[in-house]
């Protein structure tokens, strides 16, 4: 199977995730709205970034851009879910300062047409951060319901599962380059995972319901 | 991509960092749940517990405020209306210069009142938390069993089995409302000619058994004031730590059965 063909694949996937976030709209959470529109933007600038590329053959400064604004809309999604008002504040902070980290990313280590492996790790290590303070609130608060019906447990598993997987690969890739191996199965477990991570998403999101009773859920 | 002869124990330490990385993930994960379903048991029973807690405070809090109306009610028929009463027959018998038939009148109005005045004493303690308390259960049962044999309206038999010895000033008075309750609803619903109360004393154990002969009924046909009526004695009972059983069936009468463990109780305590 070509790339452009897997590619096509993620888009279908994509896009059935945004169907049924936007079918379910009125009942979900706000957090899981706020997810909704943030997979709806990833459809947008992915396809936008493969158009982009074609044109200019590089979609980098792009993928820059998008790094940023997918680490905040992921980080307002935990803002949502976590009650604490201390992390929240902490994370409106972590968010600014990750916009200074790109722009000294831009400016000192990696230019606009370079990869954003920077901000792309630095988000990874913060979404484990974010997942465990959420798993720790669960146990704080756990609610009646089964974890296993519970879309929270989907979506901060799933985020686990992705930036420590993702941050791995990313590290495993660095180090194919680096020692010249062949780094296609790690691109291509890579794919893998993304896809595991909008499906898994896309559960969440079908069975998540803003008037079941989950105590850990403040917000919607 | 270029493919290179790899370094093999380089890539033995990556494929082994890789396993220990996963298997550490699904070792969070799976300690993730067993950790938290711990926690879902241990949160529902705190919260069961917070439950019948708040339950029970609940039940107590209405059944005091139950008794200080009822303490309320009997003062004020004893010191309000039955003086009034006492007043009345007085000034009746005062009156002179009347008529033979109207003498007759007057002393058959001087009855009644005489007799209301009764009633309402009887009342006034059988509503009294003092008056119940200082005179203990089986004599306070035994007072309420005769005022029925006198009314006439049904027969009831009383009996005290084993040595009797208090149960707690709390425990026989809501036990005496429990007898209340049960007599009540017997009089108003069953239609019985007799009843038996029996009272039963055992080592740790005290049993009251209140049974009539009237229509009966399945606990499927009971209307709203009888369900409630028969909850009132389910919550009663589970304030002292007793448990009620209704035992009835269309045509069979009834048996009301209210069972304190005193034994159990005191365990629990320590």
């Amino acid at each position: 199977m070509s790339f452009d063909e897997i590619f096509l694949i993620y888009l279908v996937v994509l896009l059935f995730v945004i169907i049924s976030g936007l079918a379910r709209y009125r009942q979900l959470n706000k957090a899981f709205r706020l997810l909704t529109i943030t997979i709806l933007c990833t459809l947008i600038s992915e396809g936008t970034k493969k158009i982009y590329g074609k044109i200019s053959h590089n979609s980098m400064p792009q993928a820059h851009v998008w790094a940023v604004i997918e680490f905040a809309l992921f980080s307002l999604t935990y803002y949502y879910l976590i009650n604490s008002a201390a992390i929240k504040r902490s994370i409106i902070y972590v968010i600014g300062g990750m916009v200074l980290l790109e722009i000294a990313n831009i400016i000192f280590f990696e230019k606009l047409t370079q990869f954003p492996s920077l901000i792309l790790e630095a988000s990874h290590i913060v979404y484990v951060i974010y997942a465990l303070l959420l798993f720790r609130q669960m146990l704080l608060s756990p609610a009646e319901q089964s974890l296993f019906k519970q879309s929270l447990f989907w979506f901060n598993l799933n985020m686990l599962f992705y930036a420590t997987t993702m941050f791995l690969n990313f590290a495993l890739l660095s180090y194919f380059i680096e020692n010249k191996l062949d780094a296609v199965p790690l691109v291509y477990f890579s794919v893998f995972v993304n896809f595991i991570f909008y499906i898994v998403i896309g559960i969440s999101l079908l069975i998540d319901n803003r008037k079941t009773k989950i105590s850990v859920l403040n917000n919607g | 991509m270029v493919s290179a002869a790899p370094n093999s124990s380089e890539l033995y330490v990556v494929f082994v960092a890789t396993t220990v990385f996963f298997v550490f993930l699904a070792g969070f994960i799976i300690y993730f749940i067993v950790l938290y379903q711990k926690r879902q048991v241990q949160n529902k029973a705190e919260r069961e517990g917070l439950e019948a807690n708040f339950k029970q405070e609940f039940l107590k809090a209405r059944l005091e405020i139950q008794e200080q109306t009822f303490a309320h009610v009997s003062r004020e028929l004893h010191d309000n209306i039955n003086q009034v009463l006492s007043f009345v027959k007085l000034n009746l018998a005062m009156i002179n210069n009347v008529t033979e038939p109207q003498q007759t009148k007057l002393n058959e109005n001087r009855d009644l009142i005489a007799q209301v005045i009764t009633d309402l004493r009887d009342l006034s303690k059988s509503l009294s938390f003092e008056y119940i308390t200082k005179q203990g259960l089986v004599k306070t049962v035994e007072k309420e069993v005769d005022k029925l044999n006198k009314s006439g309206l049904i027969k009831a038999v009383f009996t005290v089995n084993g040595d009797i010895y208090p149960l707690g000033e709390q425990r026989e008075l809501v036990l005496f409302r429990i007898f209340q309750e049960v007599v009540n609803n017997t009089m108003k619903h069953s239609g019985a000619a007799h009843l038996k109360i029996g009272l039963d004393y055992k080592s740790g154990v005290f049993n009251l058994t209140i049974s009539d002969d009237g229509v009966g009924f399945s606990a499927n046909s009971l209307d709203h004031s009888q369900g409630s009526g028969l909850m009132n004695i389910e919550n009663r009972a589970a304030v002292i730590g007793a448990v009620s059983k209704i035992d009835s069936s269309p045509g069979k009468g009834c048996t009301v059965n209210v069972h304190l463990n005193l034994l159990q109780q005191k365990i629990a305590l320590h």
